[in-house]
């Protein structure tokens, strides 16, 4: 099930909504000019979808970086 | 002597201890090689002239009187135009909410300095270390062939060390902004450990992936650096490189991007390393070849909620390109973002595990030598130019770019990654690379 909008079905409209949701009034040429942006980097989310990742819970002992394992 | 301007900091110290070279005089010479080449090459943003002689001054009498704060003690060096310097205005290379000046130093400043070091000015960058040039401020030109770039997005710190304007600067890196610019401009450059450099005080462009770090002419140099601005102890020691084990990296996507002349130069370094006794193993790490896609998914939403208010106030004040990708990262999907820090984390525990069967990680810096303008960020061009180096980012792992060699007369660079906290690692093989290709000087 896809939970996410589709670089393919993205529009300039889809684009204005999913910016606001995420806290930016976009007026409606700058989302015409951030079309193809915004498609490169939601085809980027596609690949991440692709993979099957382990959603780990719980306090795990520290990663490599200082975070949460 | 040699040009004293190309001196390594430990020849440059020796020389100002035995009297033979004076921190003003040397000083004095950077401000005049600013002056000559600046115009061409747009390293500066803003050249601290009275403020750098007097703190030359300064270094040169406590020398004189035996009080002496280390290796760093009168040595020329610059800071690239996103941190806090007291009193000096920071730009961030953009029109948009600058400059500000701030009333108190970056921790990071506050420790060059009372390293002795004297800070001569402040660089050029990409607008906000975000991957394109302000049009109002211009590109870095490379001073190998100024018709290039230097890089991005620490290119002023990049051109003004390889060019001879001052010893050693601050660079920071997201995705490879130190060692892009180092591979185009022939120097050394680290992207630290992650956390490493306390980046208090720094714009931030991504919390998670913004990593600070040295530019200079040598490992042994760029330890000096990052041992100031850290207060902990780095070496660039030469290693017996006998029975190192050096994983080869192999990236699914690299036959496309690569140009001969910098394959060549990489290969022919490995063919010294494995001369020299080092055992080399072609590695790859199962969806290694995705860290791009969780580098964007993570870069862009945290750059966006950091401009937030900015890109409000002011959107006009952004080059077009810089605010496209600060209006694009507001659309990213929460859960992509997730799902770029679930691959960081996967990638993180199959790259510790790969670090138990080799020491260092080679590969080159970037697939080419410096083009004319810096590609855009997220078209094929851009992810071809941070093939190598936005993995280890999403890692968090030290990684050092040195030179090759020359491809067609310009530099070729090479990556060294170790694991977390290893940077004296990538230092010390960098020094015994060094020692075979020797130090490069650009043409200007």
């Amino acid at each position: 099930m896809r939970v996410m909008a589709s670089s393919k079905d993205l529009d300039a409209g889809l684009l204005r909504r999913m910016a606001e949701l995420g806290g930016l009034k976009l007026p409606a040429d700058r989302a015409e000019k951030l079309l193809p942006l915004a498609k490169a980097l939601l085809k980027s989310c596609e690949k991440l979808e692709t993979l099957d990742l382990e959603a780990k819970g719980g306090a795990g002992s520290l990663a490599p970086w200082g975070g949460l394992e | 002597m040699s040009d004293p301007l190309f001196l390594s900091i430990a020849e440059l110290g020796k020389a100002y201890r035995s009297r033979k070279l004076s921190p003003v005089d040397i000083t004095r010479q950077c401000l005049a090689r600013i002056a000559k080449l600046d115009r061409q090459l747009n390293a500066f943003i803003t050249v601290l002239e009275k403020e750098s002689l007097a703190r030359a001054a300064q270094a040169e009498k406590e020398l004189a009187r035996g009080k002496d704060l280390g290796p760093l003690h009168g040595v020329p060096v610059a800071l690239k135009d996103l941190v806090d310097m007291a009193g000096v205005p920071t730009t961030y290379s953009s029109k948009a909410g600058s400059p500000k000046t701030p009333k108190r130093d970056a921790p990071l400043v506050a420790r060059l300095k009372a390293s002795g070091a004297v800070i001569i000015g402040k660089t050029n960058l990409l607008e906000y270390a975000y991957g394109a040039v302000h049009p109002d401020v211009g590109q870095t030109n490379n001073p190998w062939d100024p018709k290039r770039t230097s890089g991005g997005s620490s290119g002023g710190s990049a051109a003004a060390v390889a060019s001879g304007m001052c010893y050693a600067a601050l660079g920071t890196d997201t995705g490879g902004s130190i060692r892009i610019p180092a591979a185009y401009c022939g120097i050394v450059g680290l992207k630290s450990t992650y956390g490493t450099v306390d980046l208090t005080g720094v714009q931030a462009l991504s919390w998670s992936l913004d990593h600070g770090g040295p530019l200079a002419r040598s490992c042994a140099d760029a330890a000096l650096f990052l041992a100031a601005i850290t207060g902990k102890r780095f070496t660039a020691k030469l290693p017996n490189v006998k029975g190192l084990r050096v994983g080869v990296m192999k990236h699914h996507d690299e036959a496309r991007h690569m140009q001969s002349g910098v394959k060549k130069a990489v290969d022919s370094v490995l063919a010294r390393l494995k001369k020299s006794g080092a055992k080399l193993t072609p590695v790859s790490v199962p969806d290694m070849d995705m860290a791009p896609d969780a580098l964007m998914a993570i870069l862009y939403p945290e750059a966006s909620v950091i401009h937030q208010r900015l890109i409000a106030a002011e959107p006009d004040g952004f080059g077009e390109i810089t605010r496209q990708q600060i209006e694009a990262g507001f659309a990213i999907p929460a859960t992509a973002y997730v799902r770029g820090q679930m691959l960081q984390r996967e990638l993180a525990m199959r790259f510790r595990k790969l670090f138990d069967d080799v020491d260092v990680l080679i590969s080159p810096s970037v697939p080419w030598v410096a083009p004319a303008e810096d590609p855009a960020l997220n078209d094929d061009s851009g992810a071809g130019e941070m093939l190598y180096s936005g993995l280890y980012n999403v890692l968090g792992i030290p990684a050092l770019a040195l030179p090759a060699g020359l491809s067609e007369g310009l530099p070729a660079g090479l990556q060294i990654a170790t694991p977390w906290g290893a940077d004296s690692l990538a230092f010390s093989v960098g020094a015994a690379i060094e020692a075979g290709v020797g130090l490069l000087h650009p043409p200007v």
